[in-house]
């Protein structure tokens, strides 16, 4: 019976939560204290609200800068690694949290902050997430947009200063400083929740256990059109061309389930023969069952589902955590990226993806790998770090 | 010994965290455990040791709401603006705020302009009080009272916004409020500001403790040159250089605080002899016993600064909390605003209030009315009343 303290301090929307509450409801009920501190309280409501797990509010830089970003040392210095004195501020409430709320365990899903302030502590780390949030024990670290040139100094500068920053912080402190910056990480057990194939750090690491996506909350049926044609998922978020599309997979032939939370409701009037629209979450298990091929814009689980279902997607990227997951799909060769966003291209990607065999064979190949999902265990695989880690 | 939770939710920069901690200190002499809770951990990093006063993050709305309320006419507009716009994160914050509290487990909670802490405080056998300038405070009406007299439809915010609230609080299993400004309901009230400076004219029952002590700062050090002394504590705005041609114009020894981001604006000037501008905040009760006339934001420490030293202001309000105060100063004859900062209005009113002797005059009353204030005592005085507090059984 240990307490469980899990972290989230970067980020935005569910994607954190969620699998942070897949992984605390176990432990839960084998008897752990689980806590949560949140980047977002309204969130952890919406997610956690009712589960009898209290949370805390995450000291974190609500004003995170915009750009273009190359490098995980440039993303630390846009959000928690701004400027000294804030850093210092923050590391200084997580401390007050760790001493009032005496953790045995952390478990930091995109924390950089957290792990910095539980520098010098006798107390066990986990570092949780998809491949993205999880840094190789490296230095340098490594331009993540190598399609989009870069000089390699200025990435060196950041990394060069995002180490100085941090240091001056444990410095002033009184904690460990560090070698270099991925070491941050490196005192933690990693409890990595993607597959290599889809890891853009795979090359990079050493000896790393891929334990795959954690299960989704499941969710309602999928109520696809009737008919003969083939089965699209569309899943994620609008953007500017979305109508344009809905209205051409509205005419068929194939027959498209879209399930976008924050659809326009006068998009909704698009529905017909070939589109239907899904209000709440959907079961992922017979999603992926039906469908012929997704298409997203986010969500790395759901691009792991699929792949492990063996069937192809066409990932449309709106941020740099997706350019790299669609990145990784196409070289494997299961599926492409649009990441112009428009219409004509993403249509002519779905049929692609549709009607040459090559992508959904490459996509059977890799979950008959895995035994379409079953050979992962990462639920259980968490529980027994954290029973190594905290004890039964 | 006690342990005295201190919250701040709502507002920015150090004057928050700057007026509690002078009562902390006072508590952690006579022996009790201090803790924040803060909206912006750099104020406590500032200002705060991290040993004696741990601090803690504030839950409070970090996103601009999805259909503020603009203009903002009276205080429930600012808690619509400000995470009252929607019960379901209410709650959330609620929440977050009670789970604070739990593991803390506070003795005493004192409020500065943090009304979701103070929502979440409902039902709990905790004291608390509140305090703050006249603004944070409302007075106990229905509907609150407008910022300015021409405010209209004031009622139909107030009541969306406390449908949101006992929407929240039904939700966390207490009872609703009756109106808003019970959520305001402590067993003490401190006004640590003067009457003819509460935000809110005419209040009934205030309890002015004046305002608390101003830290620190560097001495103040004018150009040696003949005039009348002029002390300038602002921050860039757009008609900034108007203002600073108008000071060197005038010949006067003027001293100029400007904070960060000024240093084009400061170049343009290097050449002036009679303009000093300072790199550092300059100490305020020093600078205001050395100073002819002020010029500021109309920001609630310079004024009182001010007043207390007899001397009159030029206020250049950038909001709705400024102006308000602005406008009390004027209307105790003690200054004179220019809301609209145009070059010409700044500059007119720059050279009244140094031709016309009833502005320092009235500043002067101001001054000697309160000559006997005791600022020095509040932490002391606080200290005191919250072992009273302490002391008797919580409701």
């Amino acid at each position: 019976m240990a307490r469980i303290l899990m972290a989230w301090e970067l980020g935005a929307g569910y994607g954190h939560l969620a699998p942070l509450l897949t992984l605390a409801r176990p432990l839960r009920q084998a008897g752990h204290h689980v806590a949560f501190v949140v980047r977002d309280v309204a969130a952890a409501e919406a997610v956690l609200g009712g589960n009898g797990m209290p949370y805390y509010p995450a000291p974190a830089n609500f004003q995170p800068r915009g750009g273009v970003l190359h490098s995980y040392p440039q993303i630390l210095l846009s959000t928690a690694f701004n400027a000294e004195d804030e850093l210092r501020a923050r590391v200084r409430a997580w401390q007050s949290l760790y001493t009032v709320l005496a953790p045995d365990l952390l478990v930091a899903d995109h924390a950089p902050t957290a792990l910095l302030a539980a520098r010098g502590r006798d107390l066990p780390c986990i570092v949780t997430g998809n491949g993205f949030v999880i840094l190789p024990d490296v230095a340098p670290l490594p331009d993540l947009r190598p399609w989009q040139p870069v000089d390699a100094k200025l990435l060196q500068a950041a990394e060069h200063k995002a180490l100085a920053m941090a240091n001056g912080v444990a410095g002033s402190l009184g904690l460990p400083k560090l070698e270099y910056l991925a070491q941050l990480l490196s005192s933690a057990a990693p409890a990595l929740f993607t597959l290599k194939e889809l890891d853009s750090y795979a090359d990079l690491r050493r000896g790393a256990e891929y334990w795959g996506p954690l299960p989704g909350p499941g969710g309602a049926a999928p109520r696809w059109p009737e008919g003969p044609g083939k089965r699209i998922f569309l899943y994620g978020q609008p953007f500017p061309t979305l109508p344009e599309l809905l209205r051409a997979l509205a005419t068929g032939p194939h027959r498209t389930l879209a399930y976008v939370p924050r659809l326009a409701p006068e998009l909704k009037q698009l529905a017909g023969p070939y589109l239907n629209f899904a209000d709440t979450l959907q079961d992922m298990a017979a999603v992926t069952r039906d469908c012929d091929c997704a298409v997203m814009t986010n969500g790395h689980g759901t691009a792991a589902a699929m792949l492990l279902a063996g069937k192809p997607v066409v990932v449309l990227p709106r941020h740099l955590e997706m350019m790299l997951i669609a990145h990784s799909v196409e070289r494997a060769g299961m599926g492409l990226a649009a990441p112009a966003l428009k219409r004509d291209g993403i249509l002519n990607k779905i049929e692609r993806v549709l009607g040459e065999a090559g992508f959904a064979e490459k996509a059977r190949t890799l979950a008959a790998q895995y035994a379409g999902g079953a050979s992962l265990k990462p639920v259980q695989n968490f529980q027994a770090l954290v029973t190594r880690l905290a004890g039964g | 010994m006690a342990h005295v939770v201190m919250c701040w939710e709502l507002g920015a920069d150090l004057g928050h965290v700057a007026r509690m901690k002078p009562l902390a200190e006072a508590l952690l002499r006579r022996g009790h455990r201090v803790s924040f809770i803060v909206r912006e951990a750099l104020s406590a990093e500032r200002l705060l040791d991290a040993v004696r006063t741990p601090w803690f993050q504030a839950p409070y709305q970090s996103d601009a709401v999805p259909s503020p309320i603009v203009p903002t006419l009276s205080l429930p507009g600012v808690m619509h603006n400000t995470g009252f716009h929607d019960p379901r994160s209410l709650l959330a914050r609620l929440h977050a705020w009670r789970n604070l509290y739990t593991a803390l487990a506070p003795d005493l909670l004192v409020f500065d302009h943090s009304p979701t802490a103070m929502l979440a405080a409902r039902g709990l056998k905790v004291r608390r009080v509140v305090l703050g300038t006249g603004f944070g405070i409302p007075p106990a009406v229905y509907p609150m009272p407008g910022f300015d007299d021409s405010a209209t439809g004031l009622a139909a915010i107030e009541d969306r916004v406390t449908a949101n609230a006992n929407q929240a609080l039904r939700a966390l299993g207490e009872a609703p409020l009756a109106r808003l400004a019970d959520l305001y309901a402590a067993d003490a009230s401190l006004f640590f500001t003067l009457r003819e400076l509460d935000h809110y004219a005419g209040r009934d029952a205030g309890d002015y403790w004046g305002p608390t002590r101003q830290d620190g700062g560097v001495a103040p050090a004018w150009p040696a040159l003949p005039g009348r002394r002029v002390f300038a504590y602002l921050k860039p705005f757009k008609t900034l250089p108007a203002l600073l041609d108008t000071f060197q114009q005038s010949g006067h020894p003027t001293l100029i605080y400007l904070g960060k981001g000024a240093d084009e604006t400061r170049a343009r000037h290097a050449g002036a002899a009679n303009l000093s501008f300072s790199d550092k905040p300059v100490d305020l009760k020093r600078a205001a016993a050395d100073a002819d006339l002020l010029v500021c934001h109309s920001g609630h420490g310079t004024i009182s600064s001010a007043l207390l030293a007899g001397k009159p202001l030029l206020l250049l309000p950038l909001n709705m909390e400024q102006r308000m105060l602005a406008q009390r100063v004027e209307q105790a004859g003690a200054g004179l605003a220019a809301p609209a900062l145009a070059p010409e209005g700044m500059h007119a009113k720059f050279q009244r209030l140094l031709a016309e002797p009833a502005f320092t005059a009235a500043a002067r009353g101001f001054a000697e009315r309160y000559s006997r204030l005791e600022v020095e005592h509040i932490p002391e005085r606080f200290a005191a009343l919250a072992e009273r507090l302490l002391a008797s059984e919580a409701p």
